[in-house]
């Protein structure tokens, strides 16, 4: 990658874009490396990262829950240390994962704009269409490391504190080693699709405005605001139409045989915001005056 | 250079395909198949020789029973433990899966969000686990008990059987039209109380056309749309389930208790005498269940003596609306009512009608 040498974040894209039919490509790239350069992103994942290894803390030097009691894998933890991974994944759903992609997503217009450098980045030969779609790929590539970070973070601080061995799925079955981390794969992806509607909405906002601070609290609040929604009962008809709605059901890939059902629904959830929202974001952005 | 406006086309036209989509492909499964016809018998005795049908699939089951949904919020989901569970099963929708293998093989898996209870009978071993509270049950079936365990009851099949052993003069049944359920074409029969002393308003049951096997049934409350109860597939194999899902070991870090089924029984028996016995007043749809002074007398005042206690008495008093002599519950297809002496009376009718039970 070129862009790496010539010049520091956030304005590493210029002069990358000679080739064209490589643009998209090395957009990309740029994107991406910039986007893991920064101290900001590493921050936010240590962040992931401290949940596991606090929930995991906290257990080894208490007692012991009871089971039942706290959220969901909680007690299974003394038993077995992979645990720790489901549990700092159901605390973090809510609220540190949507927050750290709010910032990101959020980010992805409205903060080149405030830098002054989305005028350049159109300059060279990109089109707004790709460079939407290099941002938004960017994003979804965040989801995954940050999913991955709490996963592959809690599944290491479990086997060190924790006696470790064949886990228990939630139907009783027990499941040995490879087929547990085949699973825990597999809900790491479902957790990434899960958040690829909120980047989508995001990366919508992002285009609203120069202000980046506003796009990631916007985007943040509006995933809080659709998890409300969805616990009210009086909106019941509302409910699947909610791209929160189904992101809890990732237990359902640790039921033996797995029910698929929630998978497919979600695909097609989030399936819908991405459109719906990426081509809001298209028509605003590309009708903007881009004048920063 | 396209004009602005073409630009935000995208815009309107992916959420109008989305909606349109959404409204029209449910509508076009819609339409009622054409079967051959089958009288109300015909149709019982079809259902009668699906006893040793294999199948799994997805049961769904909902209810709008009037009552507050007690499920509670957040991702923990409620308490699968104490007397909290036993009204979320009613109030709150669940999903479960459901293996059958012939009438000694079966197991239900309801699936709570992040837990699973589940409930598994092979040839005479029934166990029951929840995954939540880490805890199993094992019980060995008697060879006398013919009927199946409680957790089986919740196929469509065995909650028909029980309604259809209750059909007397006072319903009328009759063929409905055909319908498609989980993609299977199915024949509905329809039991309507032919009284209006009733709440229940309807029971219909979805037969599959070709094995017989109940896909659906659903309970209608008089004067409201949608059904009060149902229990309906969403989709259905009619292969044999695999036999190493009905051998079940609990996983290690469980509490198991063992069940003695007989000693249960027995212990029931001893100091019943007769005055303290339930009796049931009238007769079928609008007959009412009474039992005697004494039953109830201190739920509402007791002083709580554990947790669980405290938050069963807590939903109580929430459910219950206090009237002239007493405290009443109502839902849409049952009414309960707690004289203040503590007579408890319930059935399928109006609180009107329990009050007027308790004053006789």
């Amino acid at each position: 990658m070129p862009a790496e040498s010539l010049s520091p974040p956030p304005s590493a894209h210029d002069g990358v874009l000679r080739a064209r039919p490589f643009a998209g490509r090395a957009l990309l790239g740029s994107e991406i490396s910039v986007l893991f350069r920064r101290r900001r992103t590493w921050a936010m994942l240590a962040a992931l990262a401290a949940i596991p290894i606090l929930i995991a803390v906290v257990v080894r030097l208490s007692e012991g829950p009871e089971p039942g009691r706290g959220p969901a894998f909680l007690a299974s933890i003394t038993q077995n240390g992979l645990f720790v991974s489901l549990t700092a994944l159901t605390v973090s759903i809510p609220l540190f994962l949507p927050l750290t992609i709010g910032v990101v997503a959020g980010d992805t217009i409205a903060g080149e704009a405030n830098l002054g450098t989305l005028r350049y980045l159109l300059v060279a030969p990109a089109g707004r269409v790709r460079l939407l779609l290099v941002k938004y790929a960017g994003a979804a590539v965040f989801c995954l490391v940050a999913t991955l970070t709490v996963v592959t973070t809690g599944a290491l601080i479990g086997a060190a504190l924790f006696p470790i061995g064949p886990v228990a799925l939630l139907s009783g079955t027990t499941v040995s080693f490879g087929g547990y981390a085949v699973r825990l794969l597999l809900l790491a992806l479902y957790v990434t699709m899960s958040l690829l509607g909120l980047s989508a909405i995001g990366l919508f906002i992002s285009t609203l405005t120069s202000v980046p601070v506003g796009a990631m609290a916007a985007t943040a609040a509006l995933a809080a605001v659709s998890q409300i929604l969805g616990a009210l009962p009086q909106l019941e008809w509302m409910h699947p139409w909610l791209f929160t709605h189904y992101w809890f059901d990732f237990g359902d890939l640790l039921r033996d045989p797995i029910a698929w059902q929630s998978f497919g629904d979600n695909a097609l959830l989030q399936l819908g915001y991405m459109a719906v929202f990426g081509a809001l974001a298209y028509g605003r952005f590309s009708t903007k005056d881009i004048l920063t | 250079m396209a004009k602005n406006w073409q630009r935000w086309l995208p815009a309107g036209i992916v959420p109008a395909v989305i909606v349109a989509a959404s409204v029209v492909g449910p509508n076009l499964a819609q339409a009622s198949p054409k079967l051959p016809a089958k009288t109300a018998q015909e149709l019982l005795e079809l259902v009668a020789d699906s006893k040793d049908s294999a199948f799994s699939g997805t049961l769904e089951q909902s209810s709008e029973l009037g009552l507050p949904e007690l499920q509670s919020m957040g991702p923990g989901g409620g308490s699968t433990d104490g007397p909290a569970a036993a009204l979320e099963l009613l109030t709150a929708d669940h999903t479960a899966q459901v293996s059958i293998d012939g009438p000694d093989k079966a197991r239900v898996q309801v699936q709570d969000r992040l837990g699973e209870r589940n409930v598994t009978l092979n040839d005479d071993e029934v166990w029951y686990y929840d995954f939540r509270e880490q805890e199993a049950a094992h019980a060995v079936r008697p060879a006398e008990v013919a009927e199946a365990p409680m957790g089986a009851a919740y196929t469509p099949g065995q909650i028909a059987e029980k309604f259809l052993s209750t059909i007397d003069p006072s319903t009328e049944i009759t063929v409905g039209d055909n319908a498609r359920v989980a993609g299977r074409t199915a024949y509905e029969l329809v039991l309507t109380p032919s009284t209006d002393d009733t709440l229940v308003g309807a029971v219909s049951l979805a037969v599959d056309s070709e094995t017989g096997v109940p896909l659906s049934f659903t309970i209608a409350a008089q004067g409201q749309s949608e059904p009060a109860f149902s229990v309906a597939f969403s989709t259905i194999d009619f292969g044999a389930p695999q036999a190493s899902l009905f051998e079940f070991a609990p996983p290690a870090g469980t509490t198991v208790t063992e069940v003695p089924v007989k000693e249960h029984r027995d212990h029931d028996a001893p100091d019943r005498d007769p005055g303290t016995e339930p009796r049931v007043l009238g007769e079928g749809w609008s007959s009412i269940v009474a039992l005697p002074a004494g039953s109830a007398s201190d739920v509402f005042t007791a002083s709580p003596s554990s947790e669980d206690a405290a938050e069963a008495q807590a939903l109580l008093q929430q459910a219950f609306i206090q009237v002239d002599g007493g405290r009443v519950l109502q839902t849409s297809l049952v009414t309960v009512f707690i004289a203040d002496d503590g007579r408890v009376f319930a059935g399928a009718v109006s609180a009107d009608q329990l009050i007027a039970a308790s004053q006789q």
